[in-house]
Order: C-alpha cells, then sequence, then structure tokens
C-alpha cells in the first residue's frame, strides 16, 4: 500500500513541470520597482520565424500592461531603436521620462510532433535594467507543453483530444501567451502610475480650425507636447503632426462627415483624452456642383438651386452647406468671355428679367461668413 | 451497474455542457475608448462575494502550479488580453486600477472597492477619472473544482457587459459557462489512472485553460471574421486607384490627390507609408472616392507608399498600394 502511494505520487511529480523559471532580482527592486517602462527589441535566433517572434512580443507587451506597468507604445520604441540592443535608449528615458527598460532575448521555439504525442518549448530570458543600466531583474524561463497520447497515455480521448488541438494554429498563441504570463509573473511588482503624473498627464487646452480653401480646413490643437495626436472622424485615425512643440496640425476636409469629428491626444504610455469639434461653430462653404440648373421659360432664364432627387442623401447634406448664403449671378455672352455680375439673389432660384439671350451662366455663393464658393456652371440646355 | 451508467452518464453530460449567448448592439469596427473595471464574484442571487480563494488541493505542491491570483483577476486580464485583438481602444488594467485607487475607490491595501465601483455611474467613471467611451463589467458566477473520487469537473462561467458612458446603452453583453472533465469521462486505460487522472484534473492549469477558451468564444462576436456576414457577402474591393504625384513628388502647397474606384457606401482612406495614417476619401459620386493630402511646411517624406483601403460596415478591410509609385515631401 505505501508502495503503491510512494510511486503515484512519484508519478503525479514526474508529469507535473510544465515550467521551469529561474529569476533573480536585485535587492534594489525586491520591494518593487518604477512602472514606466518601454519594451526593447526581441533578440532572437534566425531560424525562429518572424511572425512568432512577433506575437511573442505582443504577448510581452499585453502582460506587462495588464500587471500594472505603463509601456510605452511600441511604434516610438520601434521608429527610434535601430538594433535590439537600441544604444538609443536614452533618447526615451529624456524625452518620454521612461524609468526602466525590458528586454526579452528568445533562445529557441520548438515544435515536436511524434504523431502520437507532442512537446512544444518557448526558452528565453527576459530581463529588467533601469535607465543607468543597472540590472533589476532577470528571468530564466523554459515554458513548455505535452501532450497526445505518449503524454496522455492514463485518459484515451484526452489524448486524441489534445492531438488534434496541437495541429491548430492556436496552439502556439496559448504557448507563446503561458511564456508571456509566466516571465512577466516573476517579475518584480511595479509601483503604481498616476494619470495625473508627468509622463502620462495630458490635455487638450484649444482647439483651432480655420478655413484654408474651397472645401478645406487647417485644424490644430494645442495639447501636451510629445504626445500623439489624431482627427478621429468618419471611424478613422488619421495622425496630426506636431509642427511645433505642443501643436499638433494637419489639412482636411470636414465637411461630409458622418459623425461629430473630434481631436484624441494619446501619451505614450497609452492614456488618452478627446475634445469633440464644435461643428456648428466652423465656417460653413457651399459648394454649388450638382446644385444648378437652368431652365427656359419661354423667352426668360432660370436659375435654380437645389436637389432634382429630394431622397438624394449625398445632394441634400451639400445643399445644407448653402442654407444662409446668398448667391451671385454672373453672365458672359460667349465663352471664351468675360463674366460679369448681373444680379444677385438669396432663396433657391433667379429669373431673368429681360428676355434671354443666348448667354453663358456662373453662380457663385457667398456664405454669411462671407466665404465664397467655386464658381458653379449649369449644364447648357 | 446502472446507477453506475446513470452516475456516468450524468458526469458526461457535465463535462458537455457548453453555453454561449451573446447580444451585439453597435459596430466593432468603431474606435472605442474602452475600461475593463475590476471583475466581481457573485453568488447565485448575482450579489458580489468575496473570492472563494484557492481549493486545498491547490497547495500540494506535487500536483498543481498556484494560480497565483484570484478567479476574478485572471478573468479579467484574459478578457483584457483577448480585447486587445479586436478593434477597441483597451485601456491598461493597470492605469485603472491606480486611477481607482488614487480616487477612493480601493481599499488601503489597494484591493478595490468592488460594490463601490459596481454601484458607480459609468458617466462619473469614465468622464472624471478614466476618460473612456465604454465601460466593461464582468461578473464571475462560476468557478468550481469538484472531485468525485474517479472524475474531476472544473467549471467557469461568466457574464460580461459594455456599457455606453455617452448615452448608458448596453452595447454588448455575454454569457459563457464551459466545463473541463479528468477521469473516467475521458476514457482511463487502466486501474492506477482511475486514481490518478481526477487529482491530476485539480491542477490550476486545466481551469485556466479552460478560463482562456471560454473568453476567446464569448468575445468572438468582437471580431470581423466571426461575424456571420463576414461569410454570407462579398468582401469590400478596390477596382482601381491611383495618385498624381508627378514623378513621385509632392510639392509643399499643392495637394496630393488619390482616386479609388470601388464599391459604394465604403469607409475609405489612404495612408503615405507610416508617417501619413488614414487620410479620409469621400464618395464624390457613386463608387468614386476621392482624397487629398496637403503637406505642411515640416513635412518630410522619402518615396513612402501610398496605400488606398476601403472597409465596409462589418469591418473587413482591403488594401492596395498604388502602382504608380512611391512619394516624396521635402
Amino acid at each position: 500500500m505505501l508502495r503503491a502511494v510512494f510511486l503515484t505520487l512519484l508519478l503525479l511529480l514526474c508529469l507535473a513541470a510544465c515550467s521551469s523559471a529561474k529569476a533573480k532580482i536585485a535587492p534594489q527592486a525586491a520591494q518593487g520597482t518604477a512602472g514606466q517602462i518601454a519594451l526593447m527589441p526581441i533578440e532572437a535566433p534566425a531560424d525562429i520565424a518572424r511572425e512568432r517572434v512577433a506575437y511573442i512580443r505582443e504577448a510581452i507587451l499585453a502582460e506587462l500592461r495588464n500587471s500594472g506597468y505603463a509601456v510605452l507604445d511600441d511604434q516610438l520604441v520601434q521608429k527610434l531603436c535601430t538594433s535590439s540592443s537600441c544604444p538609443e535608449r536614452t533618447r526615451l528615458a529624456t524625452d518620454y521620462l521612461v524609468e526602466n527598460f525590458a528586454t526579452l532575448k528568445l533562445k529557441s521555439v520548438d515544435r515536436n510532433n511524434f504523431l502520437a504525442g507532442y512537446y512544444n518549448a518557448i526558452s528565453g530570458n527576459l530581463s529588467l535594467v533601469d535607465s543607468s543600466g543597472h540590472e533589476l531583474a532577470t528571468v530564466d524561463l523554459t515554458e513548455s507543453e505535452k501532450g497526445g497520447l505518449i503524454f496522455n497515455s492514463g485518459q484515451l480521448f484526452q489524448g486524441i483530444r489534445s492531438q488534434a488541438q496541437n495541429s491548430a494554429q492556436e496552439s502556439f498563441a496559448n504557448l507563446a501567451d503561458k511564456f508571456a504570463r509566466s516571465a512577466v509573473a516573476k517579475l518584480p511588482r511595479p509601483a503604481a502610475v498616476k494619470i495625473g503624473d508627468d509622463a502620462l498627464g495630458i490635455d487638450i487646452q484649444k482647439i483651432e480650425v480655420t478655413p484654408v480653401e474651397i472645401p478645406l480646413y487647417r485644424l490644430c490643437a494645442k495639447a501636451t507636447p510629445r504626445s500623439m495626436a489624431y482627427l478621429v472622424i468618419n471611424k478613422l485615425k488619421t495622425n496630426l503632426r506636431e509642427t511645433a512643440p505642443g501643436n499638433y496640425c494637419g489639412i482636411y476636409r470636414l465637411d461630409g462627415v458622418s459623425d461629430t469629428p473630434a481631436v484624441e491626444l494619446r501619451s505614450p504610455f497609452g492614456n488618452s483624452v478627446r475634445r469633440e469639434l464644435e461643428m456648428k461653430l466652423l465656417p460653413r462653404y457651399c459648394r454649388l456642383d450638382g446644385l444648378v440648373s437652368l431652365s427656359s421659360e419661354g423667352k426668360f432664364s432660370s436659375l435654380l438651386v437645389g436637389c432634382k432627387d429630394s431622397n438624394d442623401q449625398r445632394c441634400q447634406a451639400r445643399l445644407s452647406g448653402c442654407n444662409g448664403s446668398k448667391f451671385i449671378v454672373y453672365r458672359a455672352p460667349q465663352i471664351p468671355g468675360v463674366f460679369s455680375k448681373v444680379a444677385e439673389f438669396s432663396g433657391s432660384g433667379w429669373r431673368e428679367a429681360f428676355p434671354a439671350e443666348k448667354a453663358n451662366y456662373q453662380i457663385v455663393a457667398v456664405s454669411g461668413s462671407g466665404l465664397r464658393s467655386q464658381p458653379a456652371t449649369p449644364p447648357t440646355q | 451497474m446502472k446507477l453506475l451508467l446513470v452516475f456516468l452518464s450524468m458526469l458526461w453530460l457535465a463535462g458537455c455542457s457548453a453555453k454561449y449567448s451573446s447580444k451585439l448592439d453597435f459596430n466593432p469596427t468603431e474606435p472605442l475608448r474602452v475600461a475593463v473595471l475590476p471583475f466581481a464574484q457573485v453568488d447565485k442571487q448575482g450579489q458580489i462575494v468575496e473570492s472563494e480563494g484557492d481549493l486545498g488541493i491547490d497547495r500540494v505542491g506535487l500536483v498543481s502550479q498556484h494560480l497565483g491570483e484570484s478567479p476574478a483577476e485572471f478573468l479579467r486580464k484574459a478578457v483584457q488580453k483577448e480585447l486587445g485583438k479586436s478593434g477597441l481602444d483597451v485601456l491598461s488594467a493597470g492605469l485603472v486600477d491606480s486611477e481607482f485607487s488614487h480616487h477612493g475607490y480601493a481599499f488601503p491595501d489597494l484591493k478595490p472597492d468592488l460594490k463601490k465601483i459596481f454601484a458607480s455611474n459609468p458617466k462619473d467613471l469614465c468622464s472624471h477619472l478614466l476618460n473612456c467611451d465604454a465601460v466593461i463589467y464582468g461578473r464571475v458566477k462560476k468557478w468550481d473544482r469538484g472531485y468525485y473520487a474517479i472524475e474531476s469537473v472544473n467549471t467557469v462561467a461568466l457574464d460580461l457587459q459594455m456599457i455606453s458612458v455617452k448615452d448608458g446603452r448596453v452595447l454588448f453583453t455575454t454569457s459563457g459557462e464551459d466545463s473541463e472533465s479528468r477521469g473516467l469521462t475521458k476514457g482511463p486505460t487502466g486501474f492506477s489512472d482511475l486514481v490518478i487522472e481526477p487529482v491530476r484534473g485539480l491542477d490550476s492549469e486545466i481551469i485556466a485553460d479552460l478560463s482562456r477558451r471560454l473568453v476567446t468564444k464569448m468575445l468572438a462576436p468582437l471580431k470581423v471574421e466571426s461575424r456571420p456576414e463576414y461569410l454570407k457577402s462579398q468582401a469590400p474591393a478596390i477596382w482601381a486607384a491611383a495618385h498624381d504625384a508627378r514623378d513621385g513628388r509632392v510639392a509643399l502647397k499643392k495637394p496630393l490627390t488619390v482616386l479609388a474606384f470601388g464599391p459604394s457606401g465604403m469607409n475609405a482612406s489612404f495612408s503615405i507609408g507610416k508617417a501619413i495614417q488614414n487620410i479620409p476619401m469621400l464618395e464624390e459620386q457613386e463608387m468614386h472616392y476621392f482624397g487629398q493630402y496637403y503637406p505642411l511646411p515640416g513635412d518630410r517624406i522619402d518615396r513612402q507608399p501610398v496605400i488606398v483601403s476601403v472597409a465596409d460596415k462589418y469591418g473587413r478591410v482591403t488594401s492596395q498600394e498604388l502602382g504608380n509609385g512611391p512619394v516624396s515631401v521635402n
């Protein structure tokens, strides 16, 4: 009986081990460490597929964020670092107040399928150093998984099931997620970072929109320097450029949008603020193309401004931009020729006061704020 | 014998009783900023309870690796990770927890005050603390490990709810319950396995894997490829596209014009390398998309490709690099 218990326990011991991790924590980091970190490019042997290296990197980034670290935006790291050792890292410390640097050196990614069993393993070293280069922690880890009938000899159905699961795409992803989780779990606990802290505190002070030329507006946001600013428009995010410290600008069309656009400011550590544009305050352009038609009433000509089809949403949206505008009529006797002003009207139509000679017309809309549209020529009859 | 067969059937059914349901009431391609609040473990009446902690068997070093965190913490991390694969902009858990602890939503030991968080108005949490558009609540309804001598069963049940801060609407709700068993129902190959496998079935690794699978299936509706319309309709296409930069040079004070021809009603944009992202293109006439990039004096671009993208209402995206060459701005 005792022998049976002993053998059972020994068997369990042999079968249990899935992850072997050796962690060394420096005394100064034993109680915790600064929370603002950047993950350096991964060092990996050339025989590991780049897609797998990229997946493991994403998994480590997600685990670091989930564990309470404020992690620098990966785009900034990729932009600055020219190699995995990243000699340019001091700029990350000075420009973005990064306090610690995490580096992952992948040693191997093994997938071994024995038909009736499998053994997969990821092996690597995750280390944390401070901005002076002192090592705070290092974790040497091999995360493995085994299955199939060979390693599940006690469970027939489970063995077959696990063998089938191993052939699916998700099996590498699951192992990589476990590797990331086990590695990051061994790192020192990060100190809590507050959104109001220097590196994370961001604010949009002002948004200015000025017309450039029809139909473009220049948009500039005054906000916290060294952040990333976007215009969120029609469910897209387009980047504003920092033309001066704290001044983010771009030139865009702002008519024809389905949702209210907003400026989003994102700190290098991922938190963000948004402010919507006050569309009512934007100077509106009136765009007459497709809205003007010419008709004859006996010997008189009439110009009409409107939509032929009242159900045409695009046309109606464009017409609404002309609300409150007045229209100036120009006429030229022939083309090419000089157009002269002949009339001005508000409302939707104008009728020539004298019998019409054969003439060519153009209409220009002038908004309440004085913005002039491009001239529109009605289609010839 | 009959009793044994009935018992086995019940155990087998217990291991095969996966239940999932979800309801989606928003477009998951919208770049919403979402905060995943700390999860709570709830009882059958839906009242928040303290975490049960680990089962005693979990502390036996030979059998299992210690999970290291409560079921609610573990599931929240799994949800956070899975949401990162969707189109949502998910706030970092560390920032969310930190803001809660700094603004009176945590106890002195920094554990979140779940009752206070769940009772608060999401608008207050997002507007004053977190800067988000929606919050996700998670309720762990089951985290059970049952040992029945010749069988052990792990069960996890979770409810998630995403609420818009703008109008209080429930944007997405999903529930899941799933089980994993070891022992008699998985085909033991010997009498010793009949004893050993149920004990091995209490390994934290098994319930952890089960939880991750549960969360993946629950959040599948947020991914474009999981939506049923994805297979029923044609993906968006770009039939033709071009830009007007002569010799690939974009002069300052003159725009780069990009035209694309594709199905009507798409959300179109173009990018120039990584420097200029997602300039919107408007459908000026049916199927004709038009966009312009106006360089600013400080813009510097050196031989970068112009890439047009169109997205349909289901979030499927097609991109194409323009064939008339890269462009430069200097």
